[in-house]
This record gives structure tokens, sequence and C-alpha cells, in this order.
């Protein structure tokens, strides 16, 4: 527990930045909330985060196009989708993009924070996350 | 990280590629050696479940469309249970018929191939009166995925790639799928997951139900179940309290809803049962 | 454009809302039309026709019998002028005798025969020749004059066989003898006379047959002219009603026909047949526009389903913080999370209202339709759509648009089926423009919807209102959307007009006629 998890969550939505935040806050996150796609493009330039949770569709800048610039500029980066228009295809071509997850809404939170525990371990820094709900 | 699910009339070549693929990439296999197991696990006849999953149930009755339901209902279960257990090559069970909307699942269809077994003995017949086999041959397998799933297992749109055996030799297939299985689109991943796990629900839920009724569809999301049948009007309270009862006690049901079907074929049908 | 509409407001009359979608109403102009048909008299084409040939027929007749009678004149004029001649022969041979007489005193007998023949023709034709001297008191003297004539040869004669010898007939006075060749002179111009009269009355009568000739031929000319014209003019016009009815029905206005006639004829039946064929295609267009607009609520609920997702997700998320923190939570973010609940759940509903509003079989019902707010609707409605194909749409209405008259859940079929298929033709990041406005015609709105994709290439512009016409890959498009648009927008008495440049866009534009309600105020509050 040196460090908290750097999490850039980016969602149109603000429901899904107000409830998350704390949510995640409470498993040693250091959550940043957008909504709008270009400010979060804004601010990732000046700070690499850990993990970024993203919506797919918004207007302006999409996820995909979120997707592809972290996956440039960061590659350790783990991005996870979150989207309320999943479908086969687009969840192949997030995956095939480099997404580390892709979660369909309605998620539960503790869904969110069974896949970031994952991608922490995956990242060497591992947090306390009590995943028995979610199969690894 | 991810299935492959084969599907031809070609069984020997099928065989053959399936196996070739898992030794490759270390996978598990699953195909009809695996009847044993589902027969021990549910107390049935092996013959009568390679039976069921090759006959159409007719008027000849040679199998009662209640039984050959079940028996299918069976195998969709307990093949999906493997399946929930990725890292897998799957031939012979028609599963990509019930994993259409899982991501993570490669399905592809293998045609043609038939001049190269032909040596070997399988089909030692003139090319013409083999055509016509073969063409017969898919003309039984489409009646019955139709009957069983609603779909024509040889519809090219049902799977992710179209192999022509006769243009691409197996060795080929082995590498290009292989390759393929690589790709990070076929990973599995928390969507995909889920749906399979609802997917696993489902057939189990019908297959409870399908014990003791029939006319029994269900769909699940999200582990919300809904399971829709058709009845005649008199029974229609008594067979939703059944349902609701028995699939009541399966575990992972978050929100149970019966829907009912007025069916007058069915109704009709059930008549004179 | 299409021909003369009846007013619409007859429409919302008949529609009780107790018909079928998208079917207008036949049976009271029908009923209607039946009714006039009856009063109206009966005069068809073919009466026209008989009728025409009847008559010039009966005019042949009459002139058949004109020239008859005129040609028995001549052959009696003819024939008068035959014993006219006879009779001045027999006069001039009477004279010729009679100076041989007094020259030469021979013949005298002779001169009485011919003088007496003379006479027998003129008593033989004496009628015919009183007739012909009616008028002439010079030539009704000439039976005195044949008399005196007569009487003073007989004379003559009588001295004659009296004296035997040429002496005794000195006592036959000078003075005698110049009377009689005066007589006989006086007859002969007579007879002359008669004869130069009666050749002009003849050839006066065969001038007469020549003029007849021509004015008959003539007349017979015009009538036939008249009668061509007033068919022609009758089928032309009948004709050029039905050509116009035509394109509105092709255009998918399927109300029957109704000409401005005033008499029955065969159109009366080809109409009522015509009828009756639209009202049969009125039912297919309304399970056509049925059809297509279940595939339309298909591809709507499958965006719905994936809409509503989102205010799921948000009551989900709150929900479960809810439930984990619950004891941790001050009331004031209780209070705030459950009024998120609320929210949400409201935002859900209203998604899957939209489109149970727009699925909702409904009777075809003719409202005051303010298309500011439907368009609103209607976007709200593609939410999803709009989402996944990553196109802005920017709408602009005019702040006063009249209401229009018309059914809303058709409209938005339409509009539905028109922003689809801007889409389809968009790529990410266009933008497409939908205009609510006052339309260029007075007592018109207009709505476009614009843009900016390939465009429809100039070779098939023509063809895209056309039904099963589609440049999308099989299974993708059906080729009704616009053919079904047509027809529900024509219904609303508008018509759908497309603009194009390859690579530039396609705008299509609706029109609508704006209907003024007394009972209603026409402007939107």
């Amino acid at each position: 527990m040196s460090k908290p998890l750097e999490i850039l969550l980016l969602d149109d939505e603000v429901i899904v930045g107000k409830r998350l935040k704390p949510a995640l806050g409470k498993i040693g996150c250091a959550v940043e909330v957008f909504q709008d796609s270009a400010l979060a493009i804004k601010r990732m330039q000046e700070k690499e985060f850990d993990i970024v949770v993203t919506d797919i569709y918004m207007d302006g800048v999409d996820g995909m196009q979120v997707l592809d610039l972290v996956r440039k500029k960061s590659p350790r980066t783990k991005i996870i989708m979150i989207t309320g228009h999943a479908m086969i295809s687009l969840a192949r071509e997030a995956m095939e993009k480099g997404a580390f997850d892709f979660i369909a809404k309605p998620f539960k939170p503790d869904d969110l924070k069974a896949v970031i525990a994952r991608a922490a371990k995956a990242l060497g820094a591992p947090i306390q996350f009590d995943d028995k709900k979610v199969g690894g | 990280m991810s299935i492959l699910i084969l599907s031809s009339e070609n069984k020997e070549l099928e065989k053959e590629i399936g196996k070739k693929i898992a030794q490759k990439l270390s996978f598990a296999t699953l195909n009809e050696q695996f009847f044993n197991k589902i027969a021990a696990r549910h107390r049935l006849e092996i013959k009568k479940i390679s039976e069921a999953m090759n006959i159409t149930p007719s008027i000849l009755k040679l199998m009662p469309a209640k039984t050959w339901h079940y028996y299918l209902s069976c195998v969709e279960l307990e093949v999906l249970e493997q399946l929930l257990e990725d890292r897998c090559v799957c031939w012979g069970l028609a599963a990509h018929l019930y994993v259409m909307v899982i991501s993570h699942v490669l399905k592809v269809r293998l045609i043609g191939g038939y001049g190269s077994v032909s040596q070997s003995g399988q089909f030692s017949m003139a090319p013409d009166k083999m055509e016509k086999h073969i063409a017969q041959q898919e003309r039984n397998r489409e009646k019955w995925s139709m009957a069983a799933f609603n779909r024509k297992e040889a519809d090219p749109g049902l799977y992710d790639m179209v192999i022509n055996l006769d243009q691409i030799q197996v060795d080929e297939v082995v590498d290009t799928l292989s390759m393929t299985m690589g790709y990070s689109r076929f990973t599995a991943m928390t969507y995909s997951k889920k749906k399979m796990a609802d997917q696993l629900l489902g057939a189990r839920v019908k297959n409870t139900l399908l014990k003791s009724l029939t006319d029994i569809h269900v769909h699940v999301q999200d582990g919300t179940v809904v399971v829709t049948t058709s009845s005649m009007k008199r029974e229609k309270s008594k067979k939703i309290e059944t349902i609701k009862e028995i699939a009541g006690r399966i575990e992972g049901i978050r929100y149970l809803e019966v829907r009912w079907n007025k069916d007058i074929i069915t109704e009709a049908a059930t008549i004179f049962r | 454009m299409p021909g003369p509409h009846p007013p619409i407001s007859k429409i919302k009359k008949d529609d009780n809302g107790s018909r079928q979608a998208g079917q207008f109403d036949h049976g009271s102009h029908l009923s209607k039309d039946g009714k006039t048909f009856f009063f109206f008299r009966h005069f068809s084409i073919r009466d026209q026709i008989y009728l025409g040939t009847i008559l010039v027929f009966f005019f042949a007749l009459v002139m058949i019998l004109i020239l008859i009678l005129n040609n028995n004149r001549v052959q009696k004029q003819m024939k008068f002028l035959g014993f006219v001649n006879d009779f001045s022969l027999e006069i001039q041979q009477a004279r010729r005798y009679e100076k041989n007489y007094f020259l030469y005193g021979t013949n005298l007998d002779d001169a009485l025969e011919n003088i007496h023949m003379a006479e027998s023709i003129f008593i033989k034709e004496s009628e015919e020749f009183s007739k012909l001297l009616g008028g002439k008191q010079a030539l009704q003297k000439i039976p005195d004059k044949i008399l005196a004539y007569k009487t003073l040869l007989e004379q003559l004669y009588l001295l004659e066989t009296k004296g035997k010898n040429r002496l005794s007939i000195k006592s036959f006075s000078k003075e005698d003898e110049l009377k009689l060749r005066g007589f006989g002179r006086d007859i002969l111009t007579s007879a002359q006379l008669m004869a130069a009269f009666e050749k002009a009355n003849l050839e006066k009568t065969l001038f007469r047959f020549q003029y007849i000739y021509v004015y008959s031929f003539l007349i017979l000319l015009v009538f036939l002219a008249i009668n061509s014209y007033l068919l022609v003019i009758r089928l032309y016009s009948t004709f050029k009603q039905i050509t116009i009815h035509a394109k509105r029905v092709s255009s998918g206005d399927f109300r029957p026909i109704i000409l401005r006639q005033k008499v029955r004829d065969e159109f009366t039946g080809l109409l009522t047949s015509i009828n009756d064929m639209l009202k049969k295609l009125d039912l297919r267009d309304a399970v056509m526009i049925q059809d297509h607009k279940i595939k339309a609520v298909g591809t709507l609920t499958a965006g719905v389903a994936h809409e509503i997702n989102n205010p799921l997700n948000n009551i989900m998320l709150t929900v479960h913080m809810l439930l984990e923190d619950y004891n941790d939570l001050s009331k004031e973010e209780k209070i705030e999370m459950l009024g998120d609940i609320a929210a949400e759940t409201d935002r859900s509903k209203k998604i899957i209202r939209n489109l149970l509003d727009f699925a909702r079989e409904s009777a075809s019902t003719m409202e005051s339709v303010d298309l500011s707010i439907l368009l609103k609707d209607t976007l709200r409605l593609l939410e999803s759509q709009i989402r996944l194909s990553g196109v802005q749409v920017d709408l602009r209405c005019a702040k006063k648009i009249p209401k229009i008259h018309g059914d809303a859940q058709k409209l938005q079929q339409v509009f539905i089926n028109l922003l689809l298929n801007a889409m389809d033709a968009s790529i990410k990041g266009d933008k497409i423009q939908v205009t609510g406005s006052l339309g260029d015609k007075a007592n018109s709105v207009k709505v476009s919807v614009a843009d900016h994709g390939e465009g429809i290439p100039k070779d098939l512009l023509p063809f895209v209102f056309d039904p099963f016409f589609t440049t999308k890959s099989k299974g993708k498009g059906t080729g009704l959307g616009l053919s079904v648009s047509q027809g529900i927008i024509a219904k609303h008495g508008g018509n759908i007009t497309v603009e194009s440049r390859e690579g530039r866009g396609a705008c299509f534009t609706l029109s609508f006629p704006i209907i003024n309600f007394p009972e209603n105020s026409i402007f939107s509050s």
C-alpha cells in the first residue's frame, strides 16, 4: 500500500462518476472523474494513469478513440471499457485494440472493482479486494 | 483464454483438425466422447444421447419429442459447464448453436474435404452418389438444428469463419485457426463471461424444467431469467406455478419471470397427446 | 404537384378514428359519388357518337330530298321547255305557211293545221303555261292572240273555200293581213320570250343545284367538325383530369378520384372501378406502412434496449452504493442518491414511453400536430442510433411553426425513416441538419433533413421514391422506406422532394399545407 492506484474515469453520465469515485476510493484508488472526453484526454497528456475506465459512445471523441490514444501514449495503462451498447462485435473490437476488459452496463460496483483488482495485479501492484463473486 | 468450436459434416477431418489444434495450443478437447460423462451424470443411455444428437423426432416417434428435448438439454447444460472453463476446442456437439452471443468463442464451419477422405474409406462411393449423400445429410442436419434451436446449422451467418477443406489443407487450417485463436479479440472478458454464465444458468433452468414439463424456452440476462412457455388455458396458472416452484430452487437466479405464450397449434396438438 | 384535393377538414370528418391505420375514408366519397352519378343525366360518349351520326344521317336525308325536288323541277322545266319549243316551232311553221299563202296562195290548210297543233299543245300544257305566264301580262294574251290568229286564218280559209280563187282573197283586206301577221309575230315573240324565260329559270335551277351541293357539303363539314370537337374536348378534359389524378395516385395518395362531370358516361363506370381499385390499393398500402413501421420499431427497440442501459446502470450503481455504505452516508447524501434513482427511473420510463408511443398500434387519427415537438420527440427516440452512428444531429426550428393537421405517428415514421437514412449515409463526425420552417409557398410548412454523406448519384435520383429501390446491400434495406414515406406525406396533402449533389450529401424536404381551424389557435404557444 505504498501509492494509490491512479484511475481516470470517463463517462458522460454524471452519476457513474459520482458513485464510483467513493466506491473505488475505498479500495485504495485515486479516481479522477471526467464527463467530457476532450478534457479527459487533456488530463491524460499531463499525467499517466494506471487504469483508464471509459464509456464508449460519447459526444466528440468516443471511447474507442480514447482507447487508441491511451494505447499509443502509455502502453502499460490498463483500459477498461464500459458501455450500454454492448455487442459481440464491439467487444471483440475493443479487445483487439488492447482493452484490458469490457463490461456491459448495467454493472454492479463490485464487478468493476473485481476487474480493477485484476488489472492492479497485472500491473504488479495488487490491491485488497475480495472478488469471490467474479471469476478470474 | 478462448474457445474454438468446429462444425462440419465431414466428421473425420473435423476430428483431425480439432485434435491437432488442441494439441498445438495445449487446449482441452470436447467432443462425442463427452457423452459418457453426460450419461453418467444424468443417468442416461449413451446410445440414446448420440441418437438424440442425430435424429429429428418425427411422426414415427423413434424417440418422443419430450425425451428428445430433454436429452438435448442435458448435452447443452454439460457442454456449457465445460465451456465455462475456456481454453477448449469443441466439435461435433452443435455447441455453436447456443453460444452465439459469446465473443470469446471462435465459431468455424468446415465444408467440403470429402475427396481426401474417400481414399481412406469412409466414403467409398462414386462422386455423384456421394454428392447426393452429402446433400441428404445436410438436409437432415438442417431439419435437426431447426427443430432443436430454430437455426440452420449450415448458415454461414452463424459462424466467424467458413473454411473450404477442398481448397485449404488440414495443416494450413490448423495453423490458421491456431493463429486466429491468438487474436486478442477472442479473449474472454467480463462481458462475454457473464454472457456465458447467463447461458449456463439458462441451460440449467431449462434442463430442470424439462424433467417434468414440455415446451420451455429460457432467456437469461444478467441473472434475470425469463421462462416462456405455452399451455392450454386451463393449465396456465398451474404450469406457471410449477415453473416458479421448480426454478426457484436453482441457485444463481436473481429474478424469475414466467411468460405465457398462447399457442393455438401447440394447444391443439397437446390435447390429443 | 398533386391535383385538386378535397379539403382536408373533410378527411377529419370522415376519419372518426375507427378506421385502420393509414387508411383514408373511401366509403363516404364513394357513396357521394354514387349519389351524384345517380342524379346526373346519363349521356355517354356512345350516346354522343350515336346522336352525331343520326344527325348527320338526317341532314343527308334532307339534302337528298332537296336535290330530288330540285331535280324534279329541272326535269319539268326541261319538259316544258320542249313543249315551248314545239309550240314555237308550230307557230313558226304556221306563219311560214300563212306567208306562203299570201305570196303564192298555197298552204293555207297547212298553216291552219299547224296553228291547231300549236293550240292543242298550248291547251295541253295550259296549266303549266299559265303558271309560267302568271306574272307576265304580255304572255297572258297568248291564248287570245292564238284565238284571234286562228280565227283570222279560219276566215281566210272560209273565204278561200267559198271563192275558190285568189281574187276573192283580195276581199281579205290588207288590214286583216297585217293583223294576221301581227298576231303571228306576237305569238312567236311571246313563245320565244317564254322559252327564254324558261331557259333562264332552268339555268337558275341548275345553278341552285351547284350551291346546294357546296353549302350542304360545307354545313356537313362544319357539323362534323363541331361534333368531333365536342367529343374530343369531352374526352380530352376527362383524360386530363384522370392523368392528374393518376399522378397523384402514383405519389401514394390513394384518395378516390372525383371528376367534375356533368353527366354520367363511360368514365363514370371506369371511375367507379378505379376508385374500387384505389380502395384496395389503400388497404394494401396501409399494410405496407404497418409492415414498415414494425421494422422501424424493431430497429428502434434494439436501440432503446441499449439506451436504457445507461439509466439502469446509474440506478444499479446508486442502489449498490446505498446498500454498501448505508450506515456511513449522511442523510443528505442518502436523499441525493434516492433522488438520483427517482430521476433515472423517470428517464427510463421516458425512453420506453417514447418507443411505446410510436409502436402502439393505433387508428389513424388526424389531429393538430406541432412539428417542432414531434421532431424533438423523434430525435429522443433515435438517441441510441444517433449515439451509435456518431453523427451530430442539429435540430433548428423556427420559433412559430404553425401546426399542421396530420397523423403524428405516421409523420414520426417518416422522420425516423429519413433520419435513419441520413445516418446510414453519414460517417462518424458528420452533421445532419434538421430544419423546420415556414414553407416557400404561403400556407405551408416545411421540414428538411440534410446529410453530408455521399449523396445520391444523379441518374438514380428519379428512382429513390420507387418501391423496392434501394442502394443498400441485400438484407439491409427493403427499399420501401422512401416509397412508404412518400405515401404518408401524400396522404397529408403534402409532398416530398429530394435534392442531392454527389459527394456533397442529400437533402429531403417535406412540405405540408397548413390547415386553419377556427376553433384552435394555429400557433403553438
